[in-house]
């Protein structure tokens, strides 16, 4: 079965319910379905056919997801990018995957036809528009039963390209369907990005029963929000450590109350106890799920019943239905009841490896398991604690950052000579971004310069929030940056600048 | 211009477009829209707001219509400081 088969059913079978609300408007599933037969006639006009990729350039809104049913419908494979991503890296992407077609929003406004003009695509959907349409040279066809590739970024800093098949995704929908017992009474309110994993997931889920996706897109405002939720009266929120934590510290949610709400998911990365405890207590009326996943595994790998939350203090949960983990120690052995080692997973949910990347693909799924280089242990009944990561990826928001990948925009600039790149803790964003530069001649450039570098080159939750310029990075003998001395530098400059907030 | 948004145009400037000046930021651009700021930055610009113009945001002020472009920040820090 594949996924557009699933979603076409859920049209047909209530035409007249509310599919999503976005900006005050409704869409049903009937109106969602002529969207859908809209955008076909674009690809169609622009010859996109089967195994062809498609971007989608655009923010959470009834658009996005008819783009994505009908890149589906049409066979192919969905390449969605967020819509602050920066053109040079949406054509370092266009290129990476072949893309032959790109659908954009018009809210999307930081790009113009000439910067995507020689990166061989065939065609261009703009304000439901096909410009740019030129004859198909060949390209690499996808196979058959891929669905989408979603881009990570890699710890090498070269981006990741997970492949997932109508097979994953069917799978993992399936799961957390059954954990979340969603119906077709259910909404959602819709903050996190549909072209990530946990937003996919909370879209694919609706979509799949004939729940309404309430969209709101930026965390702003969090009244907005709240607002929102409470008028159209919404049974489920989805979000991370940070969403939570701007509710509670920065709105004032205990004056609102969201009787309709009857479940909250928590992913993302570890929600810290303290925020836990309050997140209970203001939504005391809602089912609070914690869970834990990937990408590469199409999303979900774990969930917590909400029952066990006491019981289970600290855990991720146990693996969702279909899932299977183990634990492996250093050496390659299996690890025994509360030993801690690298947590590796299988089921029909881990993706078939990374877009034309054989070797990092290798690297990450062995014998059929999915390694995901995070640490964790198993207790006696099968429920896993992580302990860390194994890598020195950045957890900043929602997002996973490669501290490579920004220290390769901030060498781009010419007076930048070394860049150390790491997470700092932070109450909000779980880690934020600091780097530590040295520069090529004592005070060529300032940390405002740097910045300023950053914000053109990166995408705005990828750019750090501090640049601290100093004589030399601290090295190990053999030459390696230090990322734990980086860490201390970072956070006494934070500290010692953070402004006095209320 | 108002002292105001003088000021407000050079936080938004050293802090939101680091000195980017080629950013033309019209006084009704929504800062949702042109995705200069992120939800810290919000939070950041509420602490400025109320240390440079010695006002008091509360937390159900933190609407887009208060806050959402320059013009907004400057009526509303003119109204709080009525």
């Amino acid at each position: 079965m594949r996924v557009e088969t699933v979603i076409a059913q859920t049209m047909d079978s209530w035409p007249h319910k509310v599919a999503v609300v976005y900006k005050g408007r409704q869409w049903t599933y009937g109106g969602l379905r002529d969207l859908v037969a809209t955008v076909k006639s674009r690809l169609s006009e622009g010859g996109f056919t089967e195994g062809d990729r498609a971007i989608l350039w655009m923010e959470n809104s009834p658009d996005y997801i008819a783009s994505y049913v009908a890149v589906l419908q049409a066979g192919g494979v969905v390449v969605a990018i967020h819509p602050q991503v920066p053109v040079a890296e949406v054509v370092r992407i266009i290129r990476h995957v072949g893309a032959t077609g790109l659908i954009a929003s018009s809210a999307v406004k930081h790009w113009t036809i000439d910067d995507v003009n020689s990166v061989g695509l065939r065609f261009i959907v703009k304000d439901d528009q096909v410009i740019g349409c030129r004859q198909g040279e060949s390209t690499i066809k996808s196979p058959a039963d891929l669905a989408q590739i979603i881009y990570t970024s890699g710890s090498t800093g070269q981006p990741k390209g997970v492949m997932l098949t109508h097979r994953n995704l069917m799978a993992n929908t399936k799961s957390i369907l059954e954990y979340l017992q969603l119906t077709s009474d259910d909404s959602a309110m819709a903050v996190l990005p549909f072209m990530y994993a946990y937003g996919n997931s909370v879209m694919l889920t609706h979509l799949f029963v004939g729940g309404t996706l309430v969209i709101e897109n930026s965390f702003l405002y969090p009244h907005v929000i709240l607002e929102s939720m409470m008028r159209e009266k919404v049974t489920g929120f989805s979000g991370v450590a940070t969403t939570y934590a701007i509710m509670l510290n920065h709105s004032s949610l205990k004056s609102y109350s969201f009787p309709a709400l009857r479940y909250l998911t928590h992913a993302g990365g570890p929600m810290p106890s303290e925020l836990l405890i309050r997140v209970r207590s203001v939504f005391s009326g809602a089912r609070l799920f914690i869970m834990y996943g990937q990408t590469e595994a199409s999303a979900r790998l774990t969930y917590l019943p909400p029952d066990l939350l006491d019981v289970k203090k600290g855990s991720a949960g146990r693996a969702i239905p279909g899932v299977t983990l183990k634990i492996v120690k250093e050496g390659g052995a299996e690890a025994g009841v509360g030993e801690v080692g690298e947590v590796y997973a299988s089921g029909d949910n881990i993706m078939q490896g990374y877009w034309q990347d054989p070797h990092t693909t290798a690297d990450a799924l062995r014998d059929g398991w999915l390694r995901t280089g995070d640490l964790g242990r198993l207790d006696e009944d099968g429920y896993l604690t992580i302990e860390g990561r194994n890598s020195e990826m950045i957890k900043s928001g929602a997002y996973r950052i490669s501290p490579v990948e920004i220290e390769e925009v901030l060498l781009q600039h010419p007076q930048v000579h070394e860049a150390g790149v790491v997470g700092v803790d932070d109450p909000i964003l779980g880690q934020k971004i600091c780097a530590v530069v040295t520069l090529k001649s004592a005070g060529c450039a300032t940390d405002q310069e740097l910045l300023a570098h950053c914000a053109q080159g990166l995408v705005q939750y990828k750019r750090p929030k501090s640049i601290i310029v100093v004589d030399a990075l601290p090295k190990s003998p053999s030459g390696k940056v230090l990322r734990q001395n980086l860490r201390e530098i970072s956070l006494r400059a934070v500290q010692s600048s953070a402004p006095v907030t209320s | 211009m108002s002292s105001i948004e003088t000021e407000l145009r050079k936080y938004i400037l050293d802090k939101l477009l680091f000195g980017r000046t080629e950013v033309a930021l019209s006084g009704d651009a929504s800062f949702l829209e042109s995705g200069i700021i992120d939800s810290t930055g919000v939070l950041e610009l509420v602490s400025f707001l109320e240390e440079q113009f010695q006002v008091k945001v509360e937390d159900e002020d933190l609407i887009p219509a208060n806050l959402d472009s320059i013009n907004a920040i400057v009526r509303y820090v003119e109204k709080k400081r009525k």
